[in-house]
């Protein structure tokens, strides 16, 4: 038989929508990444502060950066709903 | 952990080699709809119109392996989601063996219970690289989650490893169960995944091209759209 049950129906139809908002999320310019990005620089632009802090200030949102990758992996790895 | 590399399962081409699965029966769908994904109405379907060739690289100053690691457990995550609503059409009997078309056919081996190549059904096949992978998720040593531990050294060989055997579940879902994914509205979500994974390979290196052969025509039409963006 090619008729999926009802609850094969529910099952993509949840899939789906799981798909449609992860890539609307990943192709939406620019990334949360960059934006963040781009309000650190302006951030550092405000502060008046030496090139030297301001490296060290990109290093430290950088190793955040890292960080929060590390957590978002735990996230999804938890969240993984449908294990065979 | 253990330090052998996970085994590798044979990998036949039954064009080629003298095999000895002659017994092997061909997939259920007939040869009519071997090739459906490759038809323009479904292989160019696909989610939203952004560049998924920018979504691959590494963002500036990441570091890489923690860069794998999210894309793997996203990758696996999406595959399980997408086999998921499939396992009604793929049981042991419409699929007595894993394969990837008439051409190719899988055969499990592991550390643990196959140490010989198994012939075994898609459904269990599937069962066995999912718990696998799994596994190597949930190995702290290999998948640190604590904050300041890194990855092994052996990093890069067992993410390729789990790349090489993920293609597979989508290499069986496009050759063997193409009409269900249509029939479900399925296929540019599968397409979409698909094409993020091949671009997430090839930016990174991870699978041999010989192990993409029974997708290479829908690879090369996929990433030909991505170059006419
Ligand atoms: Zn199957």
């Amino acid at each position: 038989s090619t008729v999926p049950s009802l609850s094969t129906v529910e099952q993509s139809s949840s899939t789906k929508i799981f798909f449609e908002s992860y890539y609307h999320r990943l192709l939406t310019n620019p990334s949360g990444r960059s934006r963040r990005r781009l309000q650190l620089e302006r951030q550092l632009e405000t502060l008046g502060i030496s090139e030297a802090d301001k490296t060290e200030m990109r290093q430290e949102w950088m190793a955040n950066e890292t960080e929060y990758m590390r957590l978002m992996r735990e996230k999804i790895s938890v969240n993984s709903f449908l294990i065979l | 952990m253990n330090k052998t590399k996970p085994g590798i399962e044979q990998y036949c081409n039954k064009e080629g080699s003298s095999s000895k699965s002659k017994t092997a029966k061909k997939p259920s769908s007939g040869s009519s709809l071997q090739k459906q994904y490759l038809q323009k109405e479904y292989a160019q379907q696909t989610l939203g119109s952004g560049n998924l060739r920018l979504a691959v690289h590494l963002p500036e100053g990441e570091d890489l392996n923690e860069w794998l690691a999210v894309n793997t457990v996203d990758f696996f995550n999406q595959i399980n989601m997408l086999y998921g609503t499939i396992t009604e059409f793929c049981t042991p009997q419409d699929c007595p063996v894993m394969s990837a078309g008439p051409k190719y056919e899988y055969h499990w081996k592991d550390d643990s219970q196959f140490k010989k190549p198994a012939r075994v059904s898609a459904p269990v096949y599937v069962d066995h690289l999912m718990s696998w992978v799994q596994s190597q998720l949930d190995n702290e040593t290999i998948f640190p989650s604590k904050i300041g531990i890194e990855f092994p050294p052996q990093f890069k060989t067992i993410i390729n490893d789990i790349f090489r055997r993920l293609f597979r579940v989508y290499a069986h879902i496009y050759t063997t169960h193409f009409p269900i994914i249509v029939s479900l509205g399925e296929e540019a979500h599968l397409n979409t995944s698909f094409k993020h994974f091949i671009l997430f390979v090839k930016e990174f290196d991870l699978i041999d091209s010989k192990e993409l052969a029974p997708l290479s025509d829908l690879i090369e039409s996929l990433l030909a759209q991505t170059k006419n963006q």
